[in-house]
């Protein structure tokens, strides 16, 4: 074959890889379009890098494809150039021929390559290459269009629709009622107008709201603050804690005397004498085992076990960081340290100084000193209890009364870690008493268990009491009920807390 | 050695174009038109092939193969076929006669055929046991009488005309005979213009004025040259295929060959359309085989060769028109 044909034969490479090329890139370039846009439209998460290999993936594929379908080799050439410049098959024929010689052959060839070269345009399918060219400016337009497609702005998310609430006359009423037992609660202030200063400005918020979104805003703020003036009103937790921490007999045992969330509702100075006198058991130390004790060894003992309760209080009060000023902080300082100060005509001596007094008087004197002590100041303690034990009941009780009136769960209250205890030497392990507080807690009728159709077990009446409270208040806040339900849910709920009212007489004078 | 041996090849193919256009004018001298006829007919001698003319009487099937014998400057012989023409009559004979002793001796004594260019005129007149008498002389070049065989000297060719069969007092001729003729010609009635020329020509003479051109040894290089051209593959596969569809038995043919075609053409069909189809190649001024070349004479080798049916006939459609469908089916199975 002449080199005329090898010319036409690259041509013929070069328009196939060009044809492949133009329909590689315009099938991989809408392709790339498309993911683009679902992309946009978030209907697939490939990256853009990943889009892209896709899209030279396709072209190299649709392209080896095109390029792989448009081969020929010289024979199937020869035949079409044969065939499209009417070469009267004499390419096929000097391609057939290549290796064989003879001068029929040689003219045969030179005649072929003359008229080959004779041809103009040799075309190889060259003029229909527009339609390469089509497709690519079409697969560039799908390119194009798929970036005037945008999508639509996701609208925001609405809201979830309010719930509509309007504050009933019923829990006014409850609102109104719980103010003025605060009023007349014995809460020391500032706490107390603090309190009041909550809750009457959760009643004007109450009464605007609209929905329930505003009212457990409101909620949460008046609870919240409710909260911390209760905390801030009392360090009972924290020295129980802080004294049940120490590990000292005797400053665990004070710990349960101190221990007032565990004082039954009535008789709660009984309860506390009871447990002071355990106290007071705890530094008695005579071997009783033998007739004639070692007064000698006793003594020691006592000292010992004086020493450390004084070091046990003074760390505890240390470490609960009660104010200075604080009723039941002077008390127990008394108790561990008081030098011969004189309460109401006793003298009073400190564990600290009874266990030098000791060294002096003997063991028996100190004994006498100790009761004398611990009587004295038991009044003392026990009145700053109180005072505690009324700031948190009070605290906690308009919590409870709040979240109770618009059907919400109350928080968890702050009780010592001791309370929780299972162990039966454990205040609060010990009687089953209930776990309201004194003066005000939300302890209701009697202490014997019911059962719980919530959680299928014997609960105290109170806690049970609650629930049903809450769910009637629920009730009435979405309007569940008729006016004839609601007149006889109040009746009973009142004849409920009535009976309940009446038991605590400090209560009964609030409401 | 000749000048012709000395030649290169490009020299002879120079030649051969010449020799035949020089054929080509000194016949157009006596015979008016007929172009193709002239084409076919020159490429039918270069190939060695025989010619069966076909034509109603009267249109210059005579005068043409008569010229021919002129322009080639062979031994010339024609022989008129009638009904009581014996073989003998055609091969020669064995005769008694005396020799220069007066002893009586047998000779045998050559008939017309024993000539480079016969013409045998109206060979379908003759019945078909002399018909079949050209046979052997056709196909092998020799003449066998009494066991004896005489070798006819080369180039030898026979041009036949016919009568349509159609004609009172005619033989056809058996599908053997028509299968020694590599071509078959239709030589139609000539145009208005052709006859016109025909006449005034014949007011000056009747004689055949062409003059010799070409002998029989530049016929035999020719051949030999013709020969040499080179045919594809893919070409004589063409070839063989139009042949094969030819015949309507095969489950191959096309649909017209099944429908229309009564029996097909020989294998002799497909040589003589390879063979001719070199020498129209180089007529054509080109040194290879192509599809035109099988396709222009597909018609000349194979009409005679095929028959068509009554389904054809009913149609009125001619052999040419069935071997123009098969051209085209077979071109589209290729």
């Amino acid at each position: 074959m002449g080199d005329f044909f090898k010319k036409i034969k690259h041509k013929a490479l070069a328009i196939r890889i060009v044809k492949a090329l133009l329909l590689g890139i315009a099938v991989g370039l809408p392709l790339i379009g498309v993911l683009l846009l679902l992309r946009r439209f978030e209907l697939i998460t490939l990256i853009p890098v990943g889009i892209i290999f896709i899209g030279i993936g396709t072209l190299l594929a649709v392209g080896g494809l095109v390029y792989l379908l448009l081969h020929q080799n010289d024979k199937s050439l020869a035949i079409r150039l044969d065939k499209e410049k009417n070469l009267s098959e004499r390419i096929q024929t000097s391609l057939a021929f290549k290796d064989q010689e003879g001068p029929m052959l040689d003219l045969q060839r030179q005649d072929a390559d003359k008229k080959l070269m004779e041809v103009k345009d040799v075309g190889l399918g060259l003029k229909k290459i527009w339609i390469y060219i089509l497709a690519l400016v079409i697969g560039a337009g799908a390119f194009g269009v798929s970036f005037i497609f945008n999508p639509a702005p996701t609208p925001p998310t609405p809201p979830p629709p309010e719930t509509p609430f309007k504050v009933t006359e019923l829990q006014l009423l409850a609102l109104e009622d719980l103010v003025a037992y605060v009023e007349a609660a014995e809460m020391q202030d500032p706490y107390k107008t603090s309190v009041i200063s909550s809750l009457t400005t959760f009643i004007d918020e109450i009464r605007v709201a609209e929905n329930e979104t505003q009212r457990d805003t409101a909620l949460e703020k008046a609870i919240d603050e409710i909260l911390k003036q209760t905390d801030d009103s009392s360090y009972g937790v924290e020295v129980i804690n802080a004294l049940w921490s120490t590990g000292i007999d005797t400053c665990r045992l004070l710990a349960k005397a101190l221990n007032y969330y565990d004082w039954p509702k009535e008789n709660e100075w009984d309860r506390f004498v009871e447990k002071m006198t355990d106290l007071r058991t705890g530094f008695v130390h005579i071997d009783a085992t033998t007739q004639s004790p070692d007064l000698e060894k006793m003594k020691e003992d006592i000292k010992v076990v004086l020493l450390s309760a004084s070091q046990g209080i003074d760390l505890s009060i240390a470490s609960s960081k009660i104010p200075e000023n604080d009723v039941l902080r002077l008390a127990l300082v008394r108790l561990s340290t008081a030098n011969e100060i004189n309460i109401d005509g006793t003298r009073v001596f400190g564990f600290s100084i009874l266990a030098e007094f000791i060294e002096k008087n003997g063991y028996t004197k100190a004994q006498r000193e100790l009761d004398a002590t611990i009587s004295a100041l038991s009044p003392e303690i026990f009145k700053a209890l109180s005072q505690n034990a009324i700031n948190t009941g009070t605290g906690e009780y308009a919590i409870t009364q709040l979240a109770s009136i618009f059907g919400i769960r109350a928080p968890e209250f702050k009780r010592p870690d001791l309370y929780e205890s299972t162990d039966p030497n454990i205040p609060g392990s010990e009687g089953g008493g209930g776990g309201g507080a004194i003066g005000g807690g939300p302890t209701y009728g009697s202490d014997d268990k019911v059962y719980d159709p919530f959680t299928n077990q014997y609960v105290e009446y109170g806690k049970i009491l609650d629930k049903y409270y809450n769910i009637m208040f629920g009730g009435l806040s979405s309007g569940s009920y008729t006016d004839e339900e609601k007149k006889a849910l109040e009746e009973y709920f009142q004849i409920l807390y009535g009976g309940f009212k009446e038991e605590a007489p400090d209560e009964n004078e609030n409401n | 050695m000749s000048n012709v041996e000395n030649m290169n090849e490009l020299d002879k193919v120079q030649m051969f174009s010449q020799k035949v256009e020089r054929v080509k004018s000194e016949l157009a001298k006596d015979v008016v038109g007929q172009a193709d006829i002239i084409n076919n007919v020159i490429i039918a001698i270069v190939a060695g092939g025989n010619v069966l003319l076909e034509g109603i009487p009267g249109v210059g099937k005579t005068r043409l193969v008569r010229s021919l014998g002129r322009v080639l400057s062979l031994p010339f012989s024609r022989i008129q076929f009638t009904p009581d023409l014996m073989p003998s009559d055609v091969t020669g004979t064995n005769i008694v006669e005396k020799d220069e002793n007066g002893r009586l001796v047998t000779s045998f004594k050559k008939g017309p055929i024993f000539a480079n260019l016969v013409l045998a005129d109206e060979i379908n007149r003759a019945t078909p046991k002399t018909q079949s008498a050209m046979l052997e002389v056709m196909q092998e070049h020799k003449v066998t009488v009494s066991n004896q065989s005489y070798k006819i000297e080369e180039p030898f060719f026979v041009l036949a005309t016919e009568n349509p069969i159609e004609q009172d007092g005619t033989y056809p001729l058996p599908e053997a005979q028509m299968d020694r003729f590599m071509f078959k010609l239709m030589v139609n009635f000539p145009s208005d213009e052709e006859l016109v020329s025909i006449v005034k020509m014949t007011q000056i003479t009747m004689q055949e004025t062409a003059e010799p051109v070409i002998n029989g040894e530049e016929i035999l290089e020719m051949r030999s040259l013709a020969s040499k051209v080179p045919v594809v593959d893919e070409i004589i596969l063409y070839a063989v295929n139009l042949v094969s569809n030819t015949h309507p038995e095969l489950q191959a043919s096309p649909a017209s060959s099944k429908k229309y075609v009564k029996y097909g053409a020989s294998p002799r069909a497909a040589q003589g359309l390879i063979t001719a189809a070199k020498v129209r190649a180089l007529m054509c001024g080109r040194y290879n085989v192509a599809y035109e070349d099988i396709d222009a004479l597909a018609y000349p080798v194979l009409r005679h060769r095929m028959k068509i049916n009554y389904t054809a006939i009913n149609e009125k459609l001619g052999v040419d028109d069935v071997i123009s469908m098969i051209i085209k089916e077979t071109k589209k199975g290729n």
